[in-house]
């Protein structure tokens, strides 16, 4: 009988959840993770640090932590883009307000500032464009792949967006190709849900009444690119 | 950390040591470590990127990979700034060049940038003060603690500062307060040693033939006895 002989795979230390890491130096093809060093911890960040970061466009930061949206792919622009041209077609014929695209700042509250993909600000949010964007009407996220990204816009930015007084909150999601609308009842803090709209219907908004997306031509945008 | 910690995971059987990595996302109280992520990975990093990085942490730069030097202490400190001071008032009386110290870099070759503790140039080698410093003629090292440290400034630099061609390397020890001048033969490619000097002593320069340090001096300025 011949022994079996197995090779224990190399018993290597993920970084234990503690907060107190300390790498060894970072070797040739790491990332350099002693850069790190150089920015405050997660839980010390202040509006001005992260304001300091060259790019926030893909960064967010709430309870003084920076979150990392997921770098967008080519379908996750395709899609947002629908959105925002129809609301933004919408919004400008009828002299609504200004829609943005992604790469704006919105501060929730102080120290939470958040970069919708796409969001919609009535004529009274519009303040000294100069400054950081304080809320907005109605925000959309696209929501991309990865359970980091699908919780914290299905779960979080939900809680978050009702909390801080979004009126309305488009949630687009490619992976079960629906688009569910939420809005905010007068009063309360928690979001309602207006619609989970499928393919063959139509998503409707209760804030900016009128506006309408059809599913199908929405998820199609991302499919066929500029078909 | 305990071997029963229910957080212990294995890497793929590949991974190269069994030290900590980190990860992310990064949590609350930890290094933001993605970060590090926008920027080029060891390896990739050019002279350019290099020198742009906005720090005051000692950083060197090896063909593409940066290495993070230890903090000094103070102590360190202070033998610095009296090694500095000397060597720019001999050096300023004289109208020889120029002292700098850390965090300048010189770049001892394309591709090699060190941030040496200090270091004097000649006129010639300052071409822009906005770009790297061009090699050196007399560089003086601090040693810090630790056997890593110490085999940085006595093994590693010994043969890239002789190599880099430059005239003089001091290595300046406060466990064995002595400080050792190294000197470059001419058309040679290693240093020969001009001497260890000890408390007592005065060490002695044959680059700049009338500059001598004070050996007890010098560690008492390490002491804060200056």
């Amino acid at each position: 009988m011949t022994a079996v002989v197995t090779t224990p795979p190399t018993q290597t230390f993920i970084a234990p959840r503690t907060g107190s890491v300390t790498p060894p130096p970072s070797r040739r093809g790491e990332p350099v993770w002693e850069l790190s060093r150089f920015y405050p911890k997660q839980g010390e960040w202040t509006e001005a640090d992260y304001f300091a970061l060259p790019d926030t466009r893909f960064v967010e930061l709430k309870d003084g932590c920076l979150e990392f949206k997921s770098m967008p792919r080519r379908i996750h622009q395709l899609f947002a883009r629908f959105m925002f041209l129809a609301l933004h077609n919408f919004v400008e014929a009828k002299k609504l307000g200004e829609v943005h695209f992604t790469g704006l700042n919105v501060r929730l509250e102080a120290g939470h500032i958040r970069v919708p993909d796409i969001c919609y600000l009535s004529p009274a949010k519009l303040g000294d464009p100069r400054e950081v964007q304080d809320l907005a009407d109605l925000m959309v996220e696209v929501v991309s792949p990865g359970y980091e990204d699908r919780q914290r816009d299905l779960v979080e930015k939900r809680a978050d967006y009702a909390r801080t007084g979004v009126a309305e909150y488009w949630i687009v999601d490619p992976e079960t190709e629906t688009i569910t609308v939420l809005t905010l009842p007068a009063g309360a803090n928690e979001y309602s849900e207006h619609g989970v709209f499928r393919a063959g219907e139509t998503a409707t908004s209760v804030l900016l009444v009128g506006f309408n997306v059809d599913v199908t031509a929405c998820f199609a945008a991302g499919k066929n690119g500029a078909q | 950390m305990s071997t029963t910690d229910t957080t212990l995971e294995f890497a793929t059987a590949n991974s190269p040591t069994s030290e900590v990595q980190p990860r992310t996302p990064s949590l609350r109280g930890e290094p933001t470590w993605e970060l590090a992520e926008r920027y080029p990975r060891q390896g990739e990093w050019t002279e350019e990127e290099y020198l742009a990085l906005d720090s005051n942490r000692l950083i060197e730069f090896t063909d593409g990979v940066l290495e993070f030097l230890p903090m000094p202490k103070p102590s360190h400190g202070l033998i610095s700034r009296f090694l500095a001071d000397h060597l720019r008032a001999h050096v300023n009386s004289r109208r020889l060049g120029d002292v700098f110290w850390a965090p300048i870099s010189v770049r001892l070759r394309p591709g090699i940038m060190r941030e040496p503790d200090v270091f004097f140039v000649t006129p010639n080698r300052i071409v822009n003060l906005d770009d790297a410093v061009d090699g050196a003629d007399l560089v003086v090292e601090i040693v810090s603690a630790g056997g890593a440290n110490r085999a940085r400034d006595y093994r590693q630099k010994r043969s890239e500062y002789a190599e880099a061609g430059i005239a003089e390397y001091w290595i300046v020890d406060p466990e064995t307060e002595t400080i050792t001048v190294l000197t470059l033969p001419a058309a040679a490619n290693e240093y020969t040693e001009h001497g260890i000097f000890r408390a007592g002593e005065s060490a002695t320069s044959v680059l700049l033939p009338e500059f001598t340090v004070g050996v007890a001096a010098c560690f008492a300025a390490g002491k804060g006895q200056a």
